[in-house]
């Protein structure tokens, strides 16, 4: 069945622009596409008058499903669901890729059983082979690791953040656009009555190149002060293992692992973090990580490129000192 | 109200780090004999959120808790019974035990449907030993009610629930009519403890167990949609160079002077 080799891409343009995720699908998509020799289709949920069809042909993109709407941002995933339906209709894919976020871990699972495809979540591989989809997906909070064969699609997979170069774009590539039925925003059943960010104003973890993270051997919120004197000096961003989230010694937005944000800088500094599989989920593909912890025997070393044992007091500070002084000379 | 909680046994996944292995050929994880089986914990999230609803509602909200699992699921079920639940149902058939997300969510739907007039359901938002996320989901699908995911929080209301949602970057509140479906996140807090009294109450609480016959379950709903090929732990290459000092502080000295010149300070 020729139709089931394509490939499809779920995209959302929000204040003009696609996210990075976007780019990184489109890499995974272009080598899955390489593979079965289907077409590459993208579903675009465009937000006003962003023209984000424009920017997609470059990129190897055979077929761009686009669907516009004024305030897809305030909208559910409820809301996409028939939009990504009917682009999967015309499209026929043997693969749907989402993000694994928010949005993408609620309309994925439900599209693969509207479809009567596959759901596969929070994947970091997803790969076609003889005629069957495989997706790599980390399990048991992170500390195994299952491969999983579909034979009948239409398989739905969400991909982690971070594993995937950005695409570039393709010399000469074109594509046509097909306009998706707009959405009618009376089939909705769940209503936004309110949303509130708990984000500070500094990087984003998700972009940062350089993220401090807390967990329990912080002892108290104080402890997320000191990281920040350290976060300061080296242009980072702080996050937190789930402990302190739970503790409300900080924002849960900060909260990195298995069901908190998969980050993937370049140095990743554990404070007081053990190094729970949960949590490693979600930072183990940093470039470098570095673990200060007062137990020799902390798991966190064996992931750790650097490490010192010691109380995070004395350690923290004298780091980020020394730091500041480096940056001088 | 009548709510069904779904709830899963997994093994304790606190500290599997130090004992679990997996058997690549036969594709199972391993633990040692006597290895906890517990409540999966956002599931047991699930149920304390079913009981908030009826502390806020009262008496009038009937708790249902289903499992689709092995003979041992059973003390999963004794365990919401004995928190509140007031009822319970074991999904157990030999053909159901090594259900993949797809089988079980339609097992899971037909006994929500077989117990007649459920008004939520409520799930947790993983499954604690594969973290798939899928079956509640799935189980929304197949019934084709709206869901609603990663809750935090949840009050009924006028012609529905309220559900407070853990965002990315934030919180959001919701509005869904009912039936519907809600997955629960572990931001909604500590869950309460077994009293004696429900404790003892459970023993005489009723317990169904149906299979897949009496569950109406067709060929096509018990066809797997996925199979394991591969199952391992990563290993892990990486070797710790431990950075010293006479004392914390000038270990944290060395520290930046060792980044720096591996060149990872940017
Ligand atoms: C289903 C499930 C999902 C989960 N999801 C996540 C997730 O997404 N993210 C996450 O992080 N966790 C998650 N967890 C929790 C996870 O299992 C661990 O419990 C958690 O990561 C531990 O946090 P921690 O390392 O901060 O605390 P601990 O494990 O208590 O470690 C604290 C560390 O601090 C060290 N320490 C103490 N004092 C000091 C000091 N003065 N100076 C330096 N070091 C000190 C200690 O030696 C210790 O190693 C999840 C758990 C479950 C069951
Ligand atoms: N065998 C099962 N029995 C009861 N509930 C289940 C079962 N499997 C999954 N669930 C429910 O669906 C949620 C998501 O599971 P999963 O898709 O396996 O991660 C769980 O938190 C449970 O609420």
């Amino acid at each position: 069945m020729a139709a089931e080799k394509n490939i499809l891409v779920v995209a959302e343009a929000t204040l003009g622009k696609l996210p990075p995720a976007t780019y990184e699908l489109l890499t995974l998509a272009r080598r899955l596409k390489a593979t079965t020799g289907g077409a590459l289709g993208v579903v675009l949920l465009e937000e006003g008058d962003v023209d984000g069809a424009s920017a997609l042909a470059a990129y190897g993109v055979d077929v761009v499903y686009r669907a516009k709407c004024a305030d897809f941002a305030r909208l559910t995933s409820e809301a996409r669901l028939p939009i990504v339906q009917a682009a999967c209709e015309q499209a026929q894919p043997a693969v749907v890729l989402l993000p694994h976020g928010v949005l993408g871990a609620e309309l994925g699972p439900r599209l693969a059983f509207r479809l009567d495809g596959g759901a596969a979540t929070g994947c970091v591989d997803v790969v076609a082979q003889a005629g069957s989809i495989h997706c790599t997906r980390p399990c048991y909070g992170g500390l195994a690791r299952e491969e999983q064969r579909f034979e009948h699609g239409p398989v739905v997979a969400t991909v982690r953040a971070g594993l995937f170069e950005l695409a570039q774009p393709q010399p000469g590539s074109q594509s046509s656009i097909v306009e998706l039925p707009a959405l009618d925003p009376s089939e909705l059943r769940v209503a936004l009555v309110k949303r509130e960010s708990d984000a500070g104003d500094g990087p984003r973890l998700e972009d940062a190149k350089v993220i401090v993270a807390g967990g329990r051997g912080l002892e108290g919120p104080e402890g997320f002060k000191v990281l920040q004197d350290l976060a300061a000096e080296l242009g980072a961003a702080v996050g937190s293992s789930r402990v302190p989230c739970d503790l409300g010694w900080c924002p849960h937005s900060w909260q990195i692992g298995l069901t908190g944000k998969t980050v993937t800088p370049d140095l990743y500094i554990a404070v007081g973090i053990s190094g729970a599989g949960h949590h490693m989920a979600g930072c183990g593909n940093a470039k470098t990580i570095v673990a200060i912890n007062s137990d020799p025997e902390a798991a966190i070393f064996q992931d750790a490129r650097f490490g010192v044992v010691g109380d995070y007091r004395e350690v923290v500070p004298a780091l980020a000192a020394q730091v500041r002084k480096l940056k001088q000379a | 109200m009548h709510i069904a909680v779904l709830i899963k046994q997994v093994p304790n996944p606190d500290a599997l780090a130090a004992v679990m292995s997996v058997d690549e050929a036969s594709l199972k994880v391993v633990l040692p004999p006597g290895h906890p089986q517990v409540v999966s914990p956002f599931d047991e999230q699930a149920l304390e959120a079913a009981l908030r609803l009826r502390d806020q509602v009262g008496a009038a909200v009937k708790i249902t808790a289903v499992t689709l699992g092995p003979d041992s699921a059973r003390t999963a079920l004794k365990q919401a019974l004995s928190l509140g639940a007031d009822d319970a149902v074991h999904i157990h058939d030999a053909a159901l035990l090594d259900a993949d997300s797809h089988v079980s969510a339609h097992a899971l739907a037909a006994a929500i449907r077989k117990l007649g007039t459920i008004d939520l359901v409520l799930a947790g938002r993983q499954a604690a030993d594969f973290d798939a996320g899928v079956v509640g989901l799935g189980v929304a699908e197949i019934l084709g009610v709206p869901s609603v995911s990663f809750a935090c929080g949840i009050e009924a209301v006028d012609g529905g629930v309220q559900v407070e949602r853990v965002l990315q970057d934030g919180f959001e509140t919701v509005q869904v009519p009912l039936p519907a479906l809600v997955t629960i996140s572990n931001e909604l807090g500590e869950v309460r403890k077994p009293n004696l009294r429900e404790t003892m109450r459970a023993a005489r609480k009723p317990v169904a167990a149906w299979g897949a016959a009496e569950l109406g379950l067709e060929a096509s709903q018990l066809q797997p949609r996925s199979r394991r090929t591969r199952l391992f732990i990563p290993q892990k290459n990486t070797q710790c160079e431990f950075i010293t000092g006479a004392t914390a502080f000038e270990a944290g000295e060395r520290l930046a002077q060792r980044l720096h010149d591996a060149r990872v300070l940017g």
